[in-house]
């Protein structure tokens, strides 16, 4: 029996000595030893090099900017040539999971040294949940200053993020429908009248005036919004009001937008297969030449005159639709923004790269490699020859940008805004609309008693 | 003798063996399902999971949003009893052999081995206002019928139910097929010889006899509607218009990727699964309960 045990014992102690083994046995590439024989005067005699910092960036911007990540490459290469002690990885991030993988990233405390998201709300949650350093206490205000729409990550009288680039969502025009319908197709409409007579003009000869998508949780009526919402109020603070509920957003001044979209699509101004598309295949009935016009990013604009040609193709800002102190401004945002992550243990690199990506040379790079103008004061404008892109650069560096759906909680977008323009399309009425953004935005104070104070303070 | 052999002749020795392989059980089943129960009762409040007891259960069931999830995967069950009827209706005269039989089954499971996404993104263009189908019909002059199918709140469920009608019936056809084939001659040509015609031999002899292959598959099916939907909902009509096609399990994706509510997300998964292990509960235990009848 003891012999018994003993032999269980062996046994027993083999399997979990070779376990031990095992288990300790270096995961990563294993690194040779040093050699016993070598002498003490192999150890390098020149001065000790610096410090080896080894960088990583999980960067997100070729889907707004295609060439966005060739560009980052460069600028990475001539970085690291400059600083030969500096190792700069750039993982290139997915736009579903661009916000989920940071969250997992930031709750392990451990990932990327430089991140990428979504300019205001995403990366203020981040801020929130303690996960980002200040990039103004990092860089000298004397950087900083010339950077644009910084606004759009201030919080607590920090900025926490740098933007890259601009991108506004002007609306595109076809010259030949408007024409054909008795319209000055060399003067659009700038008001909101002048654009409903537009549009009546065009049914009367066939043509939707619109073009977009509704379907699929679209943003369509995010972008509604963003766009004509905006236009009513009289400063971001207003929409904060109505998000924590010290405002009512029942009122005229946050809803009159969904009234006109109904009123629009009851008199047939948009496609009629709004509902059962979604938003890109609606854009996409523009450069096909079936609706006249379109709202699309500063990317779409530059393609749908390449299919349409400079005699069709025309650019306007949306006509003035709100009567708020807003209604003038544009909604230039600077889509993306990047920061430094708490944990990095290199915050201070890692924001030298930021500013590098800054500096005047990569800036002209950058609108070379992407044809998207800079979010940066220091950039040339009068390096632009195209007319397009020299009219969409004069908006997007309007005096005043704001992209509202930058200041909401994620559940107004996704259960509020982008049903509910889902609804609209499908026929439902704007107060089942208002309603439904009214419900989302109490459960969301609901839920999260935390976010909700944030949103409180946040000024 | 060496260690090996005396541990193997242990009673306790076969459990030494396989204590591996429960542990990777342990591991793949037990660990996620501690985690989202451990989950559904936390919070994340900034960078921390903050305990919030039944809070998220609360919070849910105040959620209009999730009610409509659920009553969507609710009405989403009408499709067991058509599928496993048209299943039924069409595996029987294969099984008899109609000309071209093994053609038409092909045909038939061919849409049950593409992949959800993939029919999602065809029927999408086959579906919307201006698509194949209404295109069709307003070539035909049946313009009248050229309905919204996906766009109007009111068609949109029908249209995503009939979409999975479409793919999971080969499923069933081939299943009661393979079933079928393996019942003996005898009974139905004893049911002819006493005149039983075509109607009354199968839903007599032959459907009886395969009793236990159907609660398998509407229990199976069952839990498709409940929980493997979300391919076909998020395709083709992302949860809407409005909330109109909103299911449980795009309700528990949007809560942790969208709004990082991992609480939420994990404590409607915890709902889910209760709800499924219920239906295979019950479901499964008529099912075995009905076999050891036979064998009795």
């Amino acid at each position: 029996m003891r012999k018994e045990s003993r032999s269980i014992f062996a046994t027993l102690s083999l399997v979990v000595a070779a376990a031990l083994l095992v288990g300790c046995a270096p995961t990563a590439a294993p690194t040779e030893p040093p050699k016993p024989t070598e002498p003490a005067a192999a150890v390098p005699t020149e001065a000790p090099a610096a410090e080896r910092v080894e960088l990583t960036f999980w960067f997100w911007g070729e889907s707004d900017a295609p060439g966005a990540e060739k560009w980052l490459e460069e600028t990475i290469a001539e970085y690291e040539k400059l600083n030969p002690n500096v190792k700069i990885n750039m993982v290139p991030q997915s736009t579903d999971t661009l916000i989920s993988a940071f969250t997992t990233a930031a709750q392990a405390k451990s990932g990327p040294d430089i991140a990428s998201q979504w300019a205001t709300i995403p990366v203020l949650s981040q801020v929130w949940a303690g996960a980002v350093t200040p990039i103004s206490d990092l860089l000298p205000a004397e950087e900083i200053q010339h950077w644009m729409n910084t606004n759009e990550n201030m919080y607590d009288g920090k900025l926490w993020a740098a933007p890259l680039y601009l991108m506004g969502i002007p609306m595109a025009y076809n010259k030949e429908l408007f024409t054909k319908a008795g319209l000055d197709a060399e003067n659009p409409p700038k008001t909101w009248d002048e654009f409903i007579t537009a549009c009546e003009a065009l049914k009367q000869v066939g043509t939707p005036c619109i073009g977009a998508g509704a379907a699929k949780a679209s943003a369509f009526g995010a972008w509604m919004f963003a766009i004509l919402g905006v236009q009513d109020l009289d400063s971001v603070d207003d929409i904060k009001a109505a998000v924590v509920g010290d405002a009512d957003f029942n009122s005229e001044k946050y809803t009159r937008w969904i009234q006109e979209i109904r009123n629009m699509l009851d008199k047939g101004y948009f496609n009629d297969n709004i509902a059962s598309i979604g938003m890109p295949e609606g854009m996409d009935l523009f450069p096909q030449g079936k609706v006249a016009t379109a709202w699309g990013t500063d990317g779409q604009m530059v393609e749908w005159r390449r299919i349409l040609g400079d005699d069709k193709f025309g650019v306007m800002k949306t006509p003035v639709f709100g009567k708020g102190k807003l209604a003038d401004a544009y909604n230039a945002t600077q889509s993306t923004s990047y920061f430094v992550t708490s944990w990095s243990p290199h915050k201070e690199q890692a924001a030298d790269f930021i500013k590098f990506m800054h500096d005047k040379g990569r800036l002209e790079a950058w609108y070379k490699a992407t044809g998207v103008v800079p979010a940066d004061d220091r950039f040339d404008t009068a390096l632009i020859d195209d007319p397009l892109l020299k009219t969409l650069a004069e908006y997007n560096l309007s005096p005043v940008n704001v992209w509202l759906e930058n200041f909401i909680p994620t559940q107004m977008d996704m259960d509020g805004l982008r049903p509910g323009g889902s609804m609209l399309a499908s026929g439902a009425s704007a107060q089942e609309v208002v309603d439904l953004i009214v419900r989302t935005l109490e459960l969301w104070r609901t839920q999260n008693p935390t976010e909700l104070e944030t949103f409180r303070n946040w000024k | 003798m060496n260690a090996l052999h005396l541990v193997s002749r242990r009673k306790w020795a076969p459990f030494l063996w396989v204590l591996p392989v429960i542990l990777l059980i342990l591991f793949v089943y037990a660990y996620p399902l501690v985690s989202i129960l451990r989950y559904s009762v936390h919070a994340l409040q900034g960078a921390k999971q903050v305990f919030v007891g039944l809070a998220n259960y609360r919070f849910v069931s105040k959620d209009f949003i999730f009610w409509t999830a659920l009553r969507n995967n609710a009405i989403l069950l009408i499709n067991v009893p058509i599928l496993t009827v048209i299943a039924l209706l069409v595996a029987i005269p294969l099984y008899e052999g109609v000309k071209g039989w093994r053609f038409y089954r092909s045909v038939i499971f061919m849409p049950f081995v593409l992949p959800s996404v993939a029919i999602g993104l065809v029927f999408i263009y086959i579906l919307q206002q201006n698509g194949l189908v209404n295109t069709v019909l307003r070539a035909a002059g049946l313009g009248m019928v050229a309905l919204d199918w996906l766009g109007n709140p009111n068609l949109a469920l029908p249209t995503l139910m009939a979409v999975i009608i479409w793919r999971e019936l080969g499923f069933g056809v081939v299943l009661f097929l393979a079933a079928m084939t393996a019942l003996p001659e005898e009974l139905g040509e004893a049911a002819r010889l006493d005149g039983a015609n075509w109607f009354q031999e199968h839903l007599y002899v032959t459907i009886p006899q395969l009793k236990p292959v159907i609660r398998f598959f509407v229990v199976n099916e069952i839990i498709s509607m409940i929980s493997w939907v979300f391919g076909y909902v998020y395709v083709i009509t992302g949860g809407g218009p409005g909330f109109a096609t909103q299911v449980l399990e795009l309700y528990i994706w949007k809560n942790a990727f969208a709004y990082r509510a991992f609480g939420v997300a994990s404590a409607v998964a915890v709902i889910l699964l209760t709800i499924t292990l219920l239906i295979m509960v019950v479901g499964l235990g008529a099912l075995f309960r009905s076999e050891e009848e036979e064998y009795v």
